[in-house]
């Protein structure tokens, strides 16, 4: 075995779903260096009866 | 002021629970029981009554007052008891029952309409079926009507603890009193004492209710 080859890293960030996520180095990627999961989105709206609709995913 | 309560809760897409169309308020919530209003807010119910039956109207004493669990006091003058209420009042029900109470001897008791009595019992001497419900001599009368005979009638079914009541079949489900000619809406009705055991009617302390059930629909 002889030579070099340069080895990148891919940064990613995901959002939680309600299903589960796999995720492989995206083209032009030999691994992740690092995962950034964001928080579960959650929103609160008024609504017309009164109250508040949480919306949530 | 942003609105305080979650009301209406969507996962994923997917709607969990969602209270906001509840038509439910402390107004039409049975009295002491908990829920959620639309709005996600607690409330805790101030109806009086409710239930029973296949009834669009809860269960209601219609004459005023509440003493000694609803019933209401008033004073026998000349056997008559003008009750406040008028054949309108009555009608507004499919049901209804009249209860008289005396604090003594025992009463030969009806309800009139007008001047014309179209229902009356006796509680002594007539058999089982009129019997008093204590020893306070209370007595739960059913309104019997032959419609169509603005005359006395009478075959009450009885419960067990001795309360009386008329049976759908026997009413029709009709506005029955309507049935009887020659009434107004407006005409009063009237609780009396027609007899005391052939006595003269003085004046004796008699405690009424009348009271309404199943809104006719």
């Amino acid at each position: 075995m002889s030579g070099t080859e340069d080895v990148t890293a891919e940064a990613v960030t995901m959002t939680p779903t309600t299903s589960q996520q796999t995720r492989t180095p995206g083209t032009g990627y030999n691994y992740i260096s690092q995962v950034v999961v964001n928080a579960i989105p959650y929103v609160e709206t008024d609504n017309a009866a009164g109250g508040v609709t949480v919306t949530i995913g | 002021m942003a609105n305080q309560y979650k009301n209406k809760i969507i996962y994923g897409g997917n709607t969990l629970i969602d209270l906001s169309g509840d038509t439910v308020t402390a107004a039409t919530l049975l009295e002491g029981y908990t829920a959620h209003d639309a709005s996600g807010a607690p409330i805790i119910g101030t109806a009086s009554s409710g239930g029973g039956e296949t009834v669009s109207t809860a269960h209601l004493f219609l004459a005023s007052g509440t003493v000694d669990a609803g019933i209401t006091s008033a004073t026998i003058g000349n056997g008559i008891i003008d009750t406040g209420l008028t054949l309108a009042d009555l009608q507004a029900y499919k049901y209804f029952y009249y209860k008289i109470r005396l604090d003594d001897n025992k009463p030969y008791i009806g309800l009139r309409i007008g001047s014309t009595i179209v229902s009356r019992a006796v509680s002594n001497g007539i058999g089982a079926e009129y019997t008093w419900v204590d020893s306070n001599q209370t007595m739960i009368m059913p309104i019997s009507f032959n419609v169509g005979n603005s005359g006395i009638s009478g075959s009450p079914a009885r419960l067990a603890n001795n309360e009386y009541y008329m049976h759908s079949s026997t009413l029709n489900g009709q506005q029955f009193l309507g049935a009887i000619s020659g009434f107004s809406p407006t005409d009063k009705i009237y609780l009396g004492c027609l007899h005391m055991n052939g006595l003269a009617e003085t004046t004796k302390t008699m405690t009424w209710a009348i009271a309404g059930f199943g809104g006719l629909s």
